[in-house]
């Protein structure tokens, strides 16, 4: 037999002849399906989570599109996140803090240190890197959103894919 | 016994619940990842950017043309088309206005029109929406639906043509 009947190798029974060892998969593969689910799960709860702390009320939408890895940036009626590091205030669902060129210093400041360390940890440039996970409350006005964009495209990230809850 | 062993003869039946445990924390695992993608989607957009080249994101070739929607807070759009290799009077028949319907957009007009746009030309992907101020994030996210896929019924099942799946957002300059 393969593993050995008759001998002493590294998958022979310690026992002797007559009860040749299994290599038994099953367990690892509990293993390894059980985190693959829980690395999805967890994706899917971070983005929920970041929608909560930003007490954010995600406008509807008939895309099918899925989620993928990328920086979040949310936008509540009260705070500015990027990822989950509060970098701004909103009053009435204006941005608090605009400097002369009507820009985000903070906004920005964070998402290039952001950038700069995702580009210092991978050899080579991924799309999650250039892209911004928008995540913007469906009451903020287009004059709010567009400042947090323009913020955004001046950090070096001009591609968006906005968080929408599914009609 | 109720779990005794069918067998007889002193051996003892014990009950093997790892696979079953292997299995319930995989569907609670499923379950949980399954509930985050099916509530969160995503909408793919850009902003315009400044090219090296000089060039811009309007249609050269004569067979597309990129859409321009002007949005307002009303839910009234104005919509028309831009090539550069074109003349603005053969693209003015594509020009239009539709008013908005109770702060919302009229869907129906709107999709419909735009379709009748990429019908005529077929290769046209691009649309530029260019919301007033006071829009909101939701009207916005609405105009994006009504362009990015035509919403018909053909022998009684629903299909969604591609209409213009490339957003650009843009603001005036003031």
């Amino acid at each position: 037999m393969a593993y050995g009947k008759h001998k002493r190798g590294a998958f022979a029974s310690p026992e002797g002849a007559d009860n040749p060892a299994r290599v038994n998969l099953t367990a690892l593969m509990d293993i390894l399906s059980n985190i693959i689910f829980f690395l999805m799960a967890s994706f899917g709860a971070q983005t929920l989570e970041l929608t909560s702390a930003a007490k954010v009320e995600l406008p509807s939408s008939t895309s099918e599109l899925t989620l993928k890895m990328s920086v979040a940036v949310a936008v509540g009626m009260e705070e500015l996140f990027v990822e989950e590091e509060p970098v701004g205030r909103l009053q009435g669902g204006k941005l608090v803090g605009l400097d002369a060129k009507r820009f985000h210093p903070r906004l920005e400041e964070t998402l290039k240190r952001v950038r700069a360390q995702r580009l210092a940890k991978n050899e080579r440039k991924k799309d999650a890197d250039e892209v911004i996970l928008f995540i913007a409350d469906r009451r903020l006005k287009y004059s709010t959103i567009d400042r947090v964009m323009k913020t955004c495209a001046r950090a070096g990230f001009t591609k968006f894919r906005f968080a929408v809850s599914k009609k | 016994m109720a779990g005794g062993g069918g067998g007889g003869e002193g051996g003892v039946e014990e009950f093997d619940l790892t696979a079953l445990m292997d299995i319930l924390s995989n569907i609670i695992f499923f379950l949980m990842a399954s509930f985050g993608a099916a509530v969160v989607a995503v909408l793919p957009a850009s902003v315009p950017t400044i090219s090296e080249a000089g060039d811009n994101d309007t249609a050269r070739d004569e067979d597309k043309v990129t859409v321009n929607m002007r949005l307002h807070s009303d839910g009234a759009v104005e919509i028309s088309a831009s090539n550069n290799d074109m003349l603005p009077e053969e693209l003015a028949p594509l020009d239009k206005k539709i008013a908005g319907k109770a702060g919302k957009l009229d869907a129906v007009a709107v999709n419909g029109h735009l379709w009748a746009i990429k019908s005529k030309y077929e290769k046209s992907k691009n649309v530029v929406i260019v919301p007033d101020d006071e829009v909101t994030y939701e009207l916005l996210v609405e105009a994006m639906d009504m362009s990015r896929e035509r919403h018909m019924v053909v022998n009684g099942k629903s299909v969604y043509p591609e209409m213009f799946p490339a957003v650009v957002v843009s603001s005036l300059v003031k």
